[in-house]
């Protein structure tokens, strides 16, 4: 095993280091994004943010959903597999449907938009 | 004085999405549930830890988690080492910058997670130069550690090739890796990191188990200096 002793930290000369590196690399120094300045840092989540419960699994309940079988010629359906399997990452046929029904104006909701069935999207 | 000294962790990659926080938090919670006392600062801009232990108070039950601006970090740490024994864990942001250099410098071990794919290592290589050469400046050894996480546990090729990468370019890994399991995610939803869940669940024991061997060989990497130190 690599073994290396520990060494006292010598914080003045880790500070004028870390200072004098950074100048040498031109490392930039920390930035904090203003959309990320502290939300909530030092006090207590927002009242409007409900308290979460724990959850047993990760999959979200799925909203009620319906078969709808409608006949389609054989090179339409062979058209939506095709863009499907071809998509990268890999689409399924539902989601090719909803998304060319989406271009059409119909509104379906973000989380109704599984790309991947086998996964959650969460 | 017989206050046992703060052992430094900085979990670090110039790259985001590697699993740092999520590393960093597992190996916080096993520490923790073997009672250390555990304080975890999170320098990372987007802040995932603090405001995962804001949003699950309960975890402030077993580890202290606070945000520190990371132009801070050093002034904070200097605080807490005479204040504080056990261990620190430090999240770094996923880019290279200032704070990524004063965790490195100040801390007893980095871990890089990396995923088996060429992006992660090549910032892990990245990172390890510019270590390599702020160690050198600064005369003392750093001792910079890859964990491969997010690992298949079928080994397919690629992932074989990846760890044949890490080893070429001469990076030190954790013997420990890290597989991809449900387990990890469920914990940002849930507020439990796995020592802290269900363990009668199968992939939670199983992450456990994992983790455990994770933390054992962090453990020993100190044992071992602290004996070199004694002798």
């Amino acid at each position: 095993m690599k073994r290396i002793p520990i060494q006292p930290i010598d914080f003045d000369l880790a500070k004028r280091a870390v200072d004098e590196f950074a100048v040498e690399r031109q490392v930039p120094a920390s930035v904090v994004p203003q959309s990320t300045v502290r939300a909530g840092e030092g006090q207590p989540p927002p009242p409007s943010v409900p308290a979460p419960t724990p959850v047993k699994t990760v999959v979200a309940a799925r909203k009620p959903q319906r078969k709808f079988t409608v006949d389609l010629p054989d090179y339409i359906i062979e058209a939506i597999q095709d863009r499907a399997f071809k998509a990268k990452p890999k689409k399924t046929a539902r989601y090719v449907v909803l998304e060319a029904l989406q271009s059409l104006g119909f509104d379906i909701q973000p989380d109704d938009m599984i790309r991947d069935g086998r996964r959650s999207e969460a | 004085m017989n206050k046992l000294p703060l052992r430094i962790i900085a979990f670090a990659s110039p790259k985001g999405g590697v699993g740092k926080s999520t590393m960093c938090a597992c190996l916080a919670s096993v520490l923790a549930s073997r009672g250390h006392q555990v304080t975890v600062l999170d320098i990372d801009q987007n802040r995932t830890l603090h405001q995962w232990a804001l949003r699950f108070p309960q975890i402030q039950d077993y580890m202290n988690i606070a945000p520190v601006d990371g132009d801070q970090l050093i002034e904070k740490v200097r605080g807490l080492y005479q204040t504080t024994s056990g261990y620190l864990l430090i999240d770094v942001a996923g880019a290279f910058q200032t704070a990524t250099i004063a965790a490195a410098t100040i801390a007893d071990l980095t871990i890089t997670p990396a995923k088996p794919s060429a992006p992660d290592i090549i910032e892990a290589v990245k990172l390890n130069r510019e270590i390599r050469q702020l160690a050198q400046k600064i005369g003392k050894t750093i001792d910079h550690r890859i964990l491969i996480n997010g690992v298949s546990p079928i080994w397919p090729t690629y992932q074989r090739a990846a760890m044949g990468e890490i080893e070429r370019a001469g990076l030190t890994r954790l013997a420990t890796c890290i597989h991809d399991r449900a387990a990890y995610a469920e914990m940002f939803l849930t507020g439990q990191p796995p020592h802290y869940a269900d363990e009668t669940r199968n992939p939670i024991a199983k992450a456990r188990n994992q983790l455990d061997e994770l933390a054992d060989e962090v453990l020993q990497i100190f044992a071992a200096r602290d004996v070199q130190e004694a002798a």
